[in-house]
């Protein structure tokens, strides 16, 4: 039996993205619709007018069933924002059987006893990710059904977010008559989507810079280590420019993409960007270096922000595979010879592996997150399909 | 690092820093912390400081900076963690560079925040450069000096070339090390104020409202003298000296804050005739405070350490809020935020967060990053 099409939702803070995938024999997914829009009403992933948000995803999700010819019923949405924390959290429990043979019960029983964070009546779990077994308090194993021990233990990341913010998304979500299957970190996603097994065997950082924020996923010996949000992005950089030259925003975000670098050259500064006269706005002339030097420091500055996150989680020498750069910042010019050059480890751009279908899609790194949580959808589904039910350690893998 | 509990941290920076440091730490008391952050290693190994910090060791190869204030700052903000040690639990940090050159100009803004966030209160004693050193130089200095005041609670600017006019003509050797006393001896009485006990007691309240109601960067002025006409010969040094302009600046001051440290054998005549000395020379409506120290080891001699400015602002701006303490909008009741709690927020309407007002502010370490990061780390555009 075909799995049945995934649909992912994200709600950025400048686009609003649904896409329709499907599964293909040879492991792709094959994405048969998409529906895409700027977003309106979120700051910083934060909802700041509910209907705009609301009318949004509404005609998002009507132009990706129209392209694919589903008729979507349930998403995946991906979760960002400023208050999502993740916390590892071990679990123990006595093993069961008289031999000391692990089960696939003892197994469950300690995923739920992990997974019981005592968090603040404010705060809700998002979801969580299986780090390591132990048995005995000693040996580090992935998966420990069939082996023996006295006790098992369990390292478990739960990513867990601020009730309001994520009821928001939620409702925002469902008022189109709609079920979430599920929530997803948005960092993860991209992780997902963009990493190769060998890069999370020997370590590797994501980061993913939106519009609104800035997430981070750290992988070390294949298993996911640690993750953040900062309240950074895209929307930065482009309120510096609007700001330094005195320009519309709208203008700010167009002179960015168009001409911006992350590095400052020092050719540049005989070069003029002109911004055309419009409504409202009598258009002017910059100084290319002058606006490469608002990006510069700006982008400096948030990648220095996640290293020093980085350091202080005492990961920053363990990134044999170095940093890959998703969201749509990652676009811009030098933002790598940036990245290098703050991190002294190699930089480069991820995007999407392993789709197919439409182009625009597949292409660049901004689809990262949204692509890589339909990827989720579906090992979600697969798992289902396997143990025709939802147990045991495979749930714990998905994020891996 | 190992840090004293002590009361008072002073870091020096760059090059000019070293001098002053060493200098300072036989004048001072045991309560002050005395630190130096150098990206020069050679230069910070020659130095008997107690605390030493090398910065930038991974970027400059311990070689200095060679003047790029890019690289200095970059190189302290490298050891952010450590200055915040230093200053952690501090009442008072202050921070001395020469400004113009790299690691000072491009270093103290860090030092600074990092006292910032540690909610203490911040003094800056800053050098401008000497005029034969080029405009390039100076304009460096400038810039550096206004992000200076944007992050300081306390600024002190001191010129070169007016210290080395009060030293007069010497030999360079002996005028650098003349400077260096004269800078680091002020630092040290400043320091020395707030420590010891000296009957006649200025405390950080003091200088505090001093400095919300000064805006501008203040003045130095120093006499010391010892013998029978110690009096009328430090306050000569100090009122006729160049580095208050011959008395001038004195005149212009609406603010005055007066250090008096003398021996054992300090007279309350003597404290009278200094104070009425320096009346005489202010404006009637100036405002003055003044503190005494004592010090048993400085028997005979006597110094005077006055700092003034020309700006006096009698609507004291609202007690200064600190970022990490301000009212966050509760969510869900954006649109009921109460007036007054609002108000503290619209001062920085300026600071280019138009974008970002509304939603809660992206505050990390103390430091609020949504105003642009070009205007916080104080970088002249080439427009």
């Amino acid at each position: 039996m075909a799995l049945p099409p995934v649909v992912g939702l994200e709600i950025g803070t400048t686009k609003t993205v649904a896409l329709v995938g499907e599964w293909r024999e040879d492991n792709h997914v094959n994405i048969i619709g998409i529906g895409e829009q700027e977003s309106a009403g979120i700051r910083k992933s934060q909802i700041v007018d509910f209907e705009k948000v609301c009318a949004g995803i509404r005609s998002v999700l009507a132009t990706a069933e129209e392209r694919s010819d589903v008729s979507i019923g349930e998403v995946m949405l991906a979760v960002d924002g400023a208050r999502i924390r993740v916390d590892v959290n071990r679990g123990m429990v006595p093993v069961l059987d008289k031999s000391g043979e692990i089960t696939q019960d003892d197994i469950e029983q300690v995923m739920d006893v992990a997974s019981a964070v005592n968090l603040g009546s404010d705060r809700e779990i998002i979801h969580t990710v299986n780090q390591h077994f132990y048995i005995d308090d000693s040996e580090r194993v992935i998966n420990p059904e069939g082996l023996r021990g006295a006790r098992l233990s369990l390292d478990m990341l739960v990513f867990h977010g601020s009730r309001n913010g994520l009821g928001d998304m939620l409702r925002a979500a469902e008022s189109r008559q709609i079920d979430v299957q599920d929530m997803v970190f948005s960092g993860l996603c991209s992780a997902l989507a963009v990493l190769t097994t060998e890069q999370k065997q020997s370590g590797v950082v994501v980061i993913d810079i939106g519009g609104g924020t800035t997430d981070y996923v750290v992988y070390i010996h294949g298993i996911v280590r640690t993750a953040g949000v900062f309240s950074l992005g895209g929307d930065h950089i482009t309120n510096d420019i609007a700001y330094a030259f005195n320009i519309p925003m709208k203008q700010a975000e167009r002179i960015k993409r168009e001409y911006g670098s992350a590095r400052v050259n020092e050719d540049d500064g005989i070069e003029k960007v002109k911004i055309a006269a419009e409504v409202g706005f009598a258009g002017c002339e910059i100084n290319r270096k002058a606006l490469n030097q608002v990006i510069n420091a700006r982008t400096d500055e948030m990648l220095r922000k996640v290293g020093r996150e980085l350091q202080r989680e005492g990961v920053i020498h363990q990134l044999g595979a170095g940093v890959v750069l998703t969201g749509g910042c990652a676009n811009l010019d030098g933002l790598c010879a940036i990245g290098e050059n703050v991190y002294g480890m190699p930089c480069s751009v991820g995007s999407p592996r392993n789709f197919v279908g439409l182009n625009l899609a597949t292409a660049g790194p901004e689809y990262a997150s949204a692509c890589g949580l339909v990827q989720y959808g579906f090992r979600i589904a697969q798992e289902e399909k396997v143990t025709s039910g939802f147990s045991g350690w495979f749930k714990g893998l998905l994020g891996q | 690092m190992e840090r004293l509990e002590k009361d008072i941290g002073f870091v020096a920076l760059g090059g000019a820093g070293l001098g002053v440091a060493a200098r300072l730490q036989m004048d001072v008391s045991d309560r002050v912390c005395v630190s130096v952050i150098d990206t020069d290693a050679r230069a910070l190994a020659a130095t008997a400081v107690g605390v030493k910090l090398q910065a930038g060791s991974k970027r400059t190869g311990g070689q200095g900076c060679g003047g790029d204030v890019g690289q200095g700052r970059l190189s302290v903000e490298d050891e952010m963690s450590a200055i915040r040690d230093l200053v952690l639990g501090q009442r008072m940090v202050v921070v001395f560079a020469g400004l113009g050159g790299g690691t000072g100009s491009g270093g103290i803004g860090t030092v600074l925040r990092a006292a910032r966030e540690s909610d203490c209160f911040s003094v800056a004693v800053v050098t401008m450069p000497f005029g034969f050193e080029g405009a390039g130089r100076l304009e460096k200095a400038a810039q550096a000096l206004s992000a200076v005041q944007e992050t300081a609670d306390l600024v002190l600017a001191i010129s070169s070339d007016r210290v080395v006019e009060h030293i007069g003509d010497r030999d360079v050797a002996t005028t650098f090390a003349l400077a260096d006393a004269i800078l680091g001896e002020s630092v040290a009485a400043l320091c020395n104020l707030f420590v010891r006990p000296g009957y006649i007691k200025l405390d950080l309240g003091d200088l505090r409202r001093l400095a919300q109601h000064c805006g501008a960067p203040f003045s130095l002025g120093f006499g010391a003298a010892s013998g029978k006409d110690r009096v009328d010969s430090a306050l000569r040094q100090l009122l006729d000296g160049p580095l208050l302009n011959a008395g001038q600046v004195l005149e212009q001051a609406s603010g005055v804050m007066v250090g008096i440290l003398g021996g054992e054998d300090l007279r309350l005549s003597e404290i009278s005739a200094v104070m009425s000395g320096i009346q005489l020379r202010t404006k009637a409506d100036c405002q003055l405070v003044m503190g005494t120290t004592i010090d048993a080891k400085a028997d005979d001699s006597l110094t005077l350490v006055l700092l003034c400015t020309d700006t006096w602002d009698d609507e004291a701006p609202p007690a200064p809020v600190l970022l990490a303490d301000r009212p966050k909008p509760v969510r869900g009741s954006r649109n009921h935020v109460k007036k007054s709690q609002l108000q503290p927020l619209l001062g920085l309407d300026m600071s280019g967060k138009d974008r970002f007002k509304g939603v809660e502010a992206t505050i990390i370490d103390g430091e609020d990053l949504d105003i642009p990061t070009y205007v916080r780390r104080g970088i002249r555009l080439e427009k």
